[in-house]
């Protein structure tokens, strides 16, 4: 069953529905969002073995909401909304933890090693934010949401998000005030 | 001004109003500080663009679809997954621990997790490295043994005694003197005071090993190793070079030597810069102390002044004192050591070398203070 030409709403619906045509609709929606919600959890969590567990618990959880009949409009923001609730408690837990850092999430391997170095100091800078800028910071920067996906995933206005988006560049700008101008020159 | 700071980054998001691009082109062209921001603003959008995104790794994704369509995997499957994870880890952890590599890695992320509850942010990781160094002029006092001669007249009185005994005449060795020699400024195997006697001295270890002559133009190359930094940063990069000094020193006096030395070391450096927002309200809410570490490798050259003293033979202690700079601010270094002459030309140095670099971060000045082993040797030009 191709059900590639569905939308998000149609596919949401097809959960409830027999094991198969479930099972491929689910494949379907999970092919459009899965690199999205891995790529968030991995961000947010930053170690490797948690951001899987999150990622599970996050389709699993998104699997048997869909059970329940409800409108969906904005699938992605849904699915986000739920992604950042589990990460938001697995950070909890782990809080009084020390955490070892996925290290290839950290310094991942590129060809170009200054590009690389920008990168590693973008993160780390990010690190530095207050949560709820970095949030808005890794969710816009890193991940790519809409604006529109980001208000309703985190209960904001629009506008709001995009403020907040613009403060939280603006912190990291500054943080790396410092390098950023070499690396200018030499990029 | 901070109107158009936002509207830059609408512009680049593509998200300002159409009739807002002439005023926001406008205020680029006029305000520097704007367009500096828009080509910081580039180039950390472009490093976003390419950074890396990963797709759910495939058992991962079976994983999920396991759990939801076709049941949790079974107990004795976890079991045996569970048991051969132990079996594996415990054999591993043997052999490395025997294989005595069992060590923290110094590139721990774990370390920084242990820092203080501070915002820590890590920017250079450069090598541990040094070259060479001159200097290490140390002025020795090599123990000579001299064979002293009785004068002509006692060998005289000597001979006409033997001879009048039947006896053979021989000259008469009347004792053996220690004595020291600086080397550099008196020949070796020479009494201080009296001519030097025309015979060979005795033979003795001493004068086996001694130099002939010690130029007062001497050179040394020596390493450090740091054993106490402030501050400590324990991320150092995983490829390290060896901290090095060159040394030229003369010899002023007896026990003075002036010299200029250049060398090469990391300096941890740990510093902060206060990241402001815009207006009072979101300076309140949202300034952050950024604390920045990094652990340069830097190029140093100084000039020295040391002074030391013969406390044993062969054994030299020596203080030294070093003025020098870096490209980052002045460098101070103050050692206490001693030199143990091992060949002619050649001598070990060891000691305890304490230094203290100033820097300058924008209108903050912050230092870096170490105690470093040295150890290296000296020889004679």
């Amino acid at each position: 069953m191709d059900y590639s030409g569905y939308s998000d709403a149609e596919l949401f619906g097809l959960l409830r529905e027999k094991k198969p045509i479930a099972e491929a609709a689910f494949a379907e929606l999970y092919s459009r969002y899965a690199t999205r919600i891995y790529n968030y959890c991995r961000t947010i969590l930053r170690n490797k073995e948690d951001a899987e567990d999150a990622f599970q618990e996050t389709f699993a959880k998104f699997y048997q909401s869909a059970q329940q009949e409800r409108e969906m409009t904005n699938l992605p923001a849904y699915l986000l909304r739920i992604a950042r609730n589990t990460c938001l408690n697995m950070k909890r837990q782990r809080r009084q933890e020390i955490v070892s850092f996925d290290e290839e999430y950290m310094y991942p391997t590129r060809d170009d090693p200054d590009r690389e170095e920008m990168l590693k100091l973008i993160e780390t800078a990010v690190e530095l934010l207050p949560d709820d800028l970095r949030e808005i910071f890794i969710l816009r920067e890193y991940q790519g949401y809409r604006y529109a996906e980001i208000a309703q995933a985190l209960n904001i206005s629009e506008e709001a998000a995009r403020v907040r988006a613009y403060r939280a560049r603006k912190q990291v700008q500054k943080i790396l005030a410092p390098y950023i101008k070499d690396f200018a020159q030499h990029m | 001004m901070e109107k158009y700071s936002f509207w830059v980054h609408l512009l680049l998001e593509g998200e300002l109003e159409s009739g807002k691009e002439a005023e926001i082109f406008e205020a680029l062209a006029k305000y520097p500080e704007l367009r500096e921001e828009f080509r910081h603003l580039v180039l950390m959008n472009r490093s976003l663009r390419e950074q890396v995104v990963r797709t759910p790794p495939p058992k991962l994704t079976q994983t999920v679809f396991d759990r939801l369509f076709r049941g949790k995997p079974s107990i004795a499957g976890s079991l045996m997954t569970f048991g051969g994870g132990v079996v594996v880890g415990v054999l591993l952890s043997l052999a490395i621990f025997f294989a005595g590599q069992w060590s923290q890695p110094a590139h721990s992320p774990k370390a920084v997790a242990e820092m203080p509850d501070l915002p820590v942010v890590e920017f250079t990781m450069s090598a541990y490295s040094q070259p060479p160094v001159l200097g290490d002029t140390a002025h020795y006092h090599f123990p000579v043994s001299v064979v002293e001669q009785g004068s002509e007249e006692v060998e005289a009185q000597e001979a006409a005694r033997l001879v009048e005994e039947g006896g053979e005449v021989q000259p008469k060795v009347t004792g053996v003197s220690p004595i020291s020699v600086p080397l550099g400024t008196e020949p070796l195997f020479r009494p201080s005071v009296e001519p030097v006697p025309q015979r060979l001295p005795a033979l003795t270890l001493d004068n086996l090993i001694s130099p002939v002559s010690w130029n007062q133009l001497q050179g040394a190359y020596r390493e450090t190793m740091t054993m106490l930094s402030n501050p400590q940063i324990q991320r150092l990069s995983g490829q390290l070079e060896r901290p090095f000094e060159l040394q030229l020193g003369y010899q002023i006096a007896p026990h003075h030597i002036v010299g200029v030395a250049v060398g090469r070391e990391p300096f941890p450096q740990r510093f902060y810069l206060v990241a402001h927002m815009e207006t009072e309200r979101q300076r309140e809410e949202y300034d952050v102390r950024v604390y920045y570490e990094q652990v340069p490798v830097l190029w140093w050259a100084g000039g020295f002044y040391r002074t030391q003293w013969e406390l044993f033979p062969r054994v030299v202690p020596f203080t030294e004192l070093l003025v020098g700079g870096t490209q980052v601010g002045p460098l101070f270094k103050a050692t206490l050591g001693t030199s143990l002459k091992l060949t002619d030309n050649v001598a070990l140095q060891l000691g305890i070398e304490g230094s203290a670099l100033l820097y300058q971060v924008y209108e903050k000045v912050f230092a870096t203070q170490k105690l470093n082993l040295i150890y290296g040797l000296k020889v004679g030009l």
